[in-house]
């Protein structure tokens, strides 16, 4: 008895331990699933806001401060000046202004021609000379117009006596214990041309010079232009242009040393093509107010106008019809406009932006592709801008006032080239007929206008996803369906780890089979894999009939679940007939070359890397991971539930289609959003197999660029904190949020659907 | 890795090296080893240099067996990142630095990076070695790449417009091109597009040799890349700027006349202290490439050499 109840206490406390023990398990794997979870969720917020931190800075306005007015120091005369301007001004002020690009020196051409160069921080005199070849012409000649190219520092003076007078400055810096001290200030001639003969005065110069190869143009009298070309051999080139009785030249600019662009008092704006014989090849009506400022971008490509009204645009030549052998001068941007007459427009020789100087001493920082201003800047100093000039490093703005001060500007742009507009919406780039959505965000020089647009990419990316989830879903599913419903229990436990190990396949190596191998065998048999589409189902409806047309002896001594053995068989068959009657369709349909008729049929080319092979690869990289969570959820359906619709004489097909499919509906689900997932971020095979084309268009024949493929080819090339490198982390957040939104609304559905089905 | 690269280098461009006339001046001096050379040499940059800097690298290390040698060549845009924050001594590039990117050097160091010119190459226009075609001129190669056109010409799509007639005449023109971050990329954009845009049909492969590589196997392809990458399965088309020609298909002498239209230098680039000696180990690197035995892995790896009268020019930079 005593030992009885001994036994049942041990018994009741061993119990009670286990319980304690299971318990305390159970607590520590709560605990530990907690923390995983919020470790989980904490990881994912860190990378939401690591990526948000790396893009915010593109959202970030530029910035610009006034330094204040600079009074420079008095030059002293030099001999050999020219007198002052004969018009008799008190202190003519400089035709033009230039600096270095660390703003140690400033310097100024003035109408007497000395060349000044003052230190900037403090405005003191560090030498003066006169400009070179200066001497050379009759005593008494003044310059009366003058140009600063924007890169090189070549200087054209043009005298009252009509000749045009070339020089270049140069700095070369000094360094002491590998520091900065000093810059080796040199002024060198390039040559001096008479370019009237009648001895005119020239109004306004324009010089380049590019690769040794020099162009100046130079307006006398009212409507005359005289233009003369050096080739890097010396030969010479002349031509006298004019522009149409009645007008007036107010501005003129040299694009290159290829296109020559001047502005008339009427409006109008002229383009000669210099390779061209001198050609007028457009003239076009820019505005109804005078044309008060003129000047070609960096790069040279587009025209930068400033007119009395205060507006601004930008035109450029494109070709309109894809046939056309001329150029259009459009007008791809019109600015926002400012309340006085643009006095002088500033370009950077660093990106796309450039100011606009207004008579009201307003400065408007803008940037040509985006359209944007990006920053208003008003000037310290009472006088009106005369001159203006961004730093060659784009770090600075100077602007001479009428009053002689010389006004001071920092300026911080680091990303002008980002708007919410470029890179969602069309943009009218340089040299396109019209705005459009465009990713090519490298050039080989910094002229180079960066496009950044998203949308391609995010289209490839869905384009990708599709084709892949097109292919691989069917099979996926209905191989998991017939898997878990009517394949051989033996045959099962072999076939579904097989399936699995597809998995382990490393995304490159299918990518690099796909991109060398797949897509040029896809090539060559088009056709048949376009008819196996077709055909292999109907193979395998062929197969399925036969089975069901067995003669009964033998059908009954096979089991049920080997239906494949007969089926596999049947559909290598019709993978064989299509390779084999491939051709012959061709031949019949399609004129014997599926891709010259699909050229000039449907106006569609048959790229060698495109979503046809893309959709193949990724299908296979997704199909193990759909079938795998399809096969669970279609086998965790309850026995009781089948066992019932079979007790009730349902067929196993009517079983698996009315019973087994919907209520293993939520897991079929979850498994085609995870396969979207996959290949939503998957890199490598769209990076291998597809030609990364960032083209908008849904044809199967060609490819496609990827969000995640096109992070992984332009990562290592963007400077770091540059635009690019930014934009591509921006485009990491696009990647991020579509998948995050795709997967809530999935999880929302699945939740749902289970819900809907919980009652069976 | 890096001798399994230059084997297969070397294997790969056994033809096209005895196709080439290019031979390395006499003129140009033996490297005369010195004491006292150690440590890494690290570089990172073009893709179209890779195989040469291994080359240099395998010449080097037998010079000084106890050095260690390292080549990455992603692109040449990957040199000055690598270049500033001092992961490697060596940048090679296919192009010459942007601003922005000295801009960017200077700001760390204060001094401006220093470019040493190594080699010349002929950017080669590849098609398929059954393509028919023989010459094109600038405004025809624009006009395949560009969908701005900037050299003028009409838009070509198929290889009939370029006058190729019979099985030939309908087929649309498969294009190859470099990702952005190539120099090659960059170099092609600049001189042949005129700084226009690509289409966006251009299949961007991830290194020179897979371009000839999927030109190779695309019958209607066309692409582009160093001379150094020509193989059997791949024919370089003659060049001309106009039609009225000459055309010249990238012979040595024309490269160095200036006949051919798309020839450019190679360049290494380095970081050098203004009024500093060199690193001993990057001072003897950079006089290896500048000397004779140098200039023969340029021979052999299918680039052309320098004129004596640039290896002068480039050996008085590194003092």
């Amino acid at each position: 008895m005593a030992t009885a109840t001994s036994s049942v206490r041990e018994r009741v406390q061993a119990a009670s331990a286990r319980i304690a023990r299971v318990k305390r398990l159970d607590r520590l794997a709560t605990a530990t699933i907690t923390l995983g979870g919020l470790f989980i969720i904490v990881s994912v917020s860190f990378i939401f806001l690591f990526i948000l931190g790396q893009t915010w800075p593109l959202f970030r306005q530029s910035e610009g401060r006034a330094l204040g007015a600079l009074k420079l120091a008095e030059v002293p005369a030099l001999p050999g000046a020219a007198p002052a301007t004969a018009a008799g001004a008190a202190a003519p002020g400089p035709l033009v202004i230039g600096t270095d690009e660390y703003q140690r020196y400033f310097y100024e051409l003035l109408p007497d021609g000395r060349l000044p160069f003052f230190r900037t921080p403090d405005g003191g005199l560090a030498r003066a000379e006169l400009l070179p070849g200066l001497a050379t012409g009759p005593a008494g000649a003044a310059v009366v117009s003058a140009s600063r190219s924007l890169t090189g520092d070549y200087l054209g003076a043009g005298t009252a006596d009509g000749r045009v007078l070339l020089s270049q400055v140069r700095f070369r810096p000094k360094y002491e214990d590998q520091k900065l001290v000093d810059l080796e200030i040199d002024v060198r001639e390039r040559g001096a041309y008479a370019l009237d003969p009648g001895g005119r005065p020239v109004r306004l110069v324009a010089y380049q010079e590019h690769d040794g190869r020099k162009a100046v143009a130079a307006v006398v009298g009212e409507r005359e232009l005289r233009v003369l070309r050096v080739g890097d051999d010396e030969s010479e080139e002349r031509a006298e242009l004019t522009v149409e009785p009645g007008e007036v030249v107010t501005q003129v600019a040299l694009s290159r040393t290829e296109g020559l662009v001047a502005a008339t008092s009427q409006g109008w704006l002229y383009y000669w093509e210099l390779d061209n014989g001198f050609r007028l090849a457009n003239r076009s009506l820019a505005s109804d107010a005078p044309i008060t400022a003129l000047a070609t971008n960096y790069g040279g490509v587009s025209v930068l106008l400033g007119d009395a009204r205060g507006r601004t645009a930008a035109w450029f030549r494109v070709r309109l019809k894809e046939d056309d052998s001329d150029l259009a001068l459009v007008k791809a941007h019109q600015f926002e406009p400012q309340s006085a007459a643009v006095q002088a427009i500033a370009v950077s020789t660093r990106d796309k932006s450039f100011v606009t100087a207004g008579a009201d001493g307003t400065f408007v920082l803008r940037h040509m592709t985006s359209g944007r201003t990006l920053r208003e800047l008003r000037a310290t100093g009472q006088g009106t801008p005369e001159l203006a000039l961004l730093t060659p490093k784009m770090d600075g703005l100077l602007a001479k006032l009428s009053d002689g001060h010389l006004e001071r500007f920092e300026i911080r742009n680091p990303h002008p080239e980002f708007s919410r507009a470029a890179l969602f919406g069309k943009v009218w780039y340089e040299g396109y007929a019209k705005p459009e959505y465009v990713w090519q965000s490298t050039g080989a020089t910094d002229d180079f206008e960066p496009k950044f647009s998203l949308v391609p990419l995010v289209f490839g990316t869905i384009k990708g996803t599709l084709y892949a989830l097109l292919f691989a879903v069917p099979i996926a599913v209905m191989g998991a369906l017939y898997t878990s419903q009517f394949m051989h229990p033996t045959l099962k436990a072999r076939v579904k780890p097989a399936v699995e190990i597809m998995a382990a396949l490393p995304s490159v190596v299918i990518g690099f089979i796909a991109g060398l191998w797949l897509a040029s065998r896809v090539e060559r048999a088009v056709v048949p894999v376009l008819l196996m589409v077709v055909l292999l189902p109907i193979f395998g409806t062929a197969g399925i009939l036969l089975w069901g047309r067995l003669p009964r002896a033998f059908a009954q001594r096979l089991k049920p679940g080997l239906e494949i053995f007969v089926i596999v068989p049947l559909l290598l068959l019709g993978g064989w007939v299509t390779l084999q009657i491939g051709p012959v369709v061709e031949g019949l349909l399609f004129g014997g070359d599926f891709k010259i008729w699909l050229s000039q049929s449907l106006g569609l080319v048959y790229d060698q890397r495109n979503s046809l092979v893309v959709g193949l690869a990724m299908g296979f990289a997704v199909i193990p991971i759909i079938f795998t969570i399809a096969e669970d959820s279609f086998s965790s359906v309850p026995s009781h539930l089948t066992a019932a619709s079979l007790a009730l004489g349902a067929s196993r097909w009517q079983t698996a289609t009315r019973v087994v499919l919907p209520t293993a509906s939520p897991g079929i689900f979850s498994a085609v959003m995870i396969g979207f997932g996959r290949a939503v971020g998957e890199t490598m095979i769209v990076l291998m197999a597809t030609g990364n084309t960032p083209v908008l268009d849904w044809s199967v024949f060609n490819g496609m660029r990827t969000l995640s493929a096109n992070i992984a080819v332009e990562v290592p090339e963007a400077p770091y904190g540059g635009t690019l490198y930014r934009t591509l982390f921006l485009a990491g957040g696009v990647l991020f949020l579509m998948t995050f939104v795709v997967n809530t609304v999935a999880e929302v559905i699945r939740q749902r659907l289970r819900e809907r089905y919980r009652a069976i | 890795m890096k001798r399994i690269l230059a084997v297969a280098a070397l294997a790969a461009l056994a033809g096209a090296a005895a196709a080439q006339q290019a031979k390395v001046d006499a003129s140009i001096a033996a490297y005369q080893k010195t004491s006292g050379v150690s440590g890494n040499v690290n570089s990172v940059g073009s893709d179209t240099m890779n195989n040469m800097m291994a080359l240099w690298g395998e010449t080097f290390l037998k010079l000084y067996p106890n050095v260690k040698v390292q080549v990455e060549g992603k692109g040449s845009s990957t040199a000055p990142p690598a270049l500033i924050s001092g992961t490697a001594q060596f940048g090679p590039m296919s192009r010459a630095m942007r601003s922005t990117e000295i801009d960017q050097f200077e700001a760390k160091y204060g001094y401006k990076p220093t470019q040493v010119r190594t080699s010349y190459d002929a950017l080669a226009v590849y098609v398929n070695k059954d393509n028919p075609i023989e010459k094109l001129t600038l405004a025809q190669v624009d006009a395949i790449f560009s969908k701005t056109r900037k050299r003028g010409g009409k838009a070509v799509a198929t290889w009939g417009q370029l006058g190729l007639t019979g099985d030939w005449a309908n087929r649309p023109i498969s294009i190859y091109g470099r990702n952005s971050a190539s120099g090659t990329y960059g170099f092609f954009k600049e001189h042949v597009l005129k700084n226009g845009d690509y289409k966006d049909t251009v299949k961007e492969q991830p290194g020179s040799a897979s371009v000839v590589q999927g030109v190779t196997e695309d019958r209607y392809g066309i692409g582009y890349s160093g001379i150094g990458y020509r193989t059997s399965g791949v024919k370089a088309v003659a060049l001309a700027e106009t039609d009225a020609g000459p055309y010249s298909s990238g012979s040595y002498e024309d490269v160095v006349g200036d006949k051919y239209p798309l020839h450019r230098f190679l360049y290494v680039y380095v970081n050098k202290a203004p009024g500093k000696q060199l690193d001993p180990i990057v001072k003897e690197f950079l006089k290896l490439i500048l000397s004779k035995e140098g200039q023969e892995v340029v021979v052999k790896d299918g680039y052309l050499p320098l004129t004596p009268k640039v290896v002068q020019e480039e050996l008085a930079k590194l003092n």
